[in-house]
């Protein structure tokens, strides 16, 4: 007689069978559910995080087989990485400033083809093997001018599309201080007392050497005011008068706010008196005399020789938003 | 041989595709989100405060004075202006340059603003902008400034350090949105 201990029921067999197949059939297609719901987002979201950081953090590189660095904008057919923050040391080929962006680098940036900017920022999602790019838009947003591009060298700085209303994006807004271009700060007190004829206390003059690229910006503050209507009268460059609003804008910064000032506005004591000369009046190679004429304002310095302009350039930052927002 | 509550093969296949529909039918009929955007928003805030708190830091003096942004000093001389004798209390703040800034970086967010440090081996930890109760959604960021005695006295501030001490400050800054 046959033992039949220890056999397996054909029952069993096709009930384990069953419960198999019908578990494998959930794994498999209820994980493709959830990702429907959110990894295509969340993926949006790393993209538009990294693109943002790269951005703000890194200063980028280029290479080629002899060389490499961090500054890419004067190398853009050998650029690998995108960055824009400042490299103040190109030699360290480290950045020590994050958030703080570099006008050329953000220049070159502008004028980089879309190609290699999906590329070069990973803009774009690799589905076996084939490269799908996303949606993208890049802007620097003046916090000053409710959240209206940057200008920059008269173009607003905005890359890519404007963004669909009809799908989901994903956004990223970084804090960023931006080199918008070059000033020079003067103490009212150096500022020597023109010597030429007829000499008047009020009137100083500034040498700019030129030739400029980016315009001419002057700050003056601590103005010894003489009279009760202290207020600027007139710019001469060697001998000819500026026309306001065409050669020059002025204004005026009281305790960190803007402030219009034309020829006849007045300042007081607490003002930094800024003029704002268009870099094409300084084309040629040549120490140009800056007169600039004031009322019921008194120089007091008579012994220095004339201040240079050039000499005093600083770098001008203002703070902006960085916002990298993607889609599919 | 005992055949009482036996499932039968039939009837197991009935139960299998029973539980599956059901399963399809309540995972198609449901969204499901999972709270990555939540988190997101998280990312995005602790990121602003941080930046915040960064671009205080790194703004050169020539443009504090000049550019459009109410940022007249960079995060250091603004805690070395501080009154050390004078504690923010709702609703009076006692840095009043370093909110200039921060409420203009940081528009629609709330924030509290401590300064934390070690005073004679102990941690002081000081308010000194204080803008509400932090929600449950807040966020921390934090940035270290180093004092000495001429940082403080080129700002007035009441420091009081020796000519050879450094006085390391962490700002503390805890921001939400309501």
């Amino acid at each position: 007689m046959i033992d039949e201990k220890g056999q397996i029921a054909v029952d069993f067999l096709l009930g384990i069978s069953l419960f198999l197949i019908a578990l494998i059939f959930i794994v498999q297609f209820i994980p493709s559910l959830f990702l429907s719901g959110s990894a295509g987002e969340s993926s949006l979201d790393y993209t538009a995080y990294r693109t943002a950081a790269i951005l703000a953090e890194d200063t980028g590189w280029w290479g080629n087989s002899t060389s490499s660095g961090t500054a890419w904008e004067a190398h853009p057919d050998n650029v690998m990485r995108i960055g824009l923050a400042v490299d103040h040391e190109p030699e360290s080929k480290l950045t020590n400033t994050p958030n703080l962006l570099s006008k050329d680098k953000i220049e070159r940036f502008m004028m980089l083809n879309e190609s290699d900017i999906i590329e070069k920022l990973g803009l774009y999602n690799n589905v076996d093997g084939a490269h799908f790019s996303y949606g993208y838009n890049i802007s620097i947003l003046q916090i000053s001018q409710n959240n209206t591009p940057l200008i920059l060298n008269n173009t607003p700085i905005t890359l890519g599309e404007a963004t669909p209303h009809d799908r989901e994006t994903s956004k990223i807004t970084r804090i960023v201080l931006v080199e918008t271009g070059t000033i020079a700060y003067f103490d009212a007190e150096e500022l020597p007392i023109d010597p030429n004829p007829p000499v008047k206390k009020s009137k100083t003059i500034l040498n700019v050497t030129g030739p400029l690229s980016d315009d001419v910006k002057l700050y003056i503050d601590n103005f010894d005011i003489t009279g009760t209507d202290p207020s600027f009268n007139k710019l001469v460059l060697d001998g000819t008068n500026l026309s306001e609003n065409i050669d020059y804008t002025t204004y005026k910064i009281v305790n960190g706010t803007v402030l219009p000032l034309n020829s006849t506005g007045n300042f007081d004591n607490n003002s930094t008196v800024v003029f704002s000369l268009k870099s094409g009046l300084f084309n040629n190679f040549h120490t140009y005399q800056l007169e600039i004429e004031f009322k019921d304002v008194q120089f007091t310095n008579t012994a220095s020789p004339f201040m240079d302009y050039t000499q005093e350039l600083e770098v001008l930052c203002e703070p902006a938003y960085l916002t990298v927002e993607v889609w599919n | 041989m005992n055949d009482k509550a036996q499932l039968h093969t039939l009837e197991g296949l009935a139960a299998a595709v029973l539980m599956t529909m059901t399963v399809l039918m309540i995972t198609n009929s449901t969204m499901m989100v999972t709270p990555q955007n939540e988190m997101a928003i998280d990312v995005q805030l602790k990121q602003m405060a941080s930046d915040a708190l960064t671009v205080i830091d790194i703004v050169p003096k020539s443009s504090a004075q000049s550019n459009n942004a109410p940022i007249l000093h960079n995060l250091t001389a603004c805690v070395a202006s501080w009154d050390v004798t004078e504690e923010a209390t709702y609703p009076v703040n006692t840095l009043d340059n370093l909110e200039d800034g921060l409420s203009y970086l940081l528009p629609n967010v709330l924030y509290n603003v401590d300064l934390a440090y070690v005073e004679n081996g102990n941690i002081t930890q000081k308010k000194v902008i204080i803008k509400g109760s932090p929600g449950k959604s807040a966020v921390v960021a934090r940035h270290f400034v180093t004092l000495t005695n001429q940082t403080v006295s080129d700002m007035n501030g009441t420091w009081n350090l020796d000519d050879d001490e450094l006085r390391v400050v962490e700002v503390r800054l805890t921001a939400w949105k309501v």
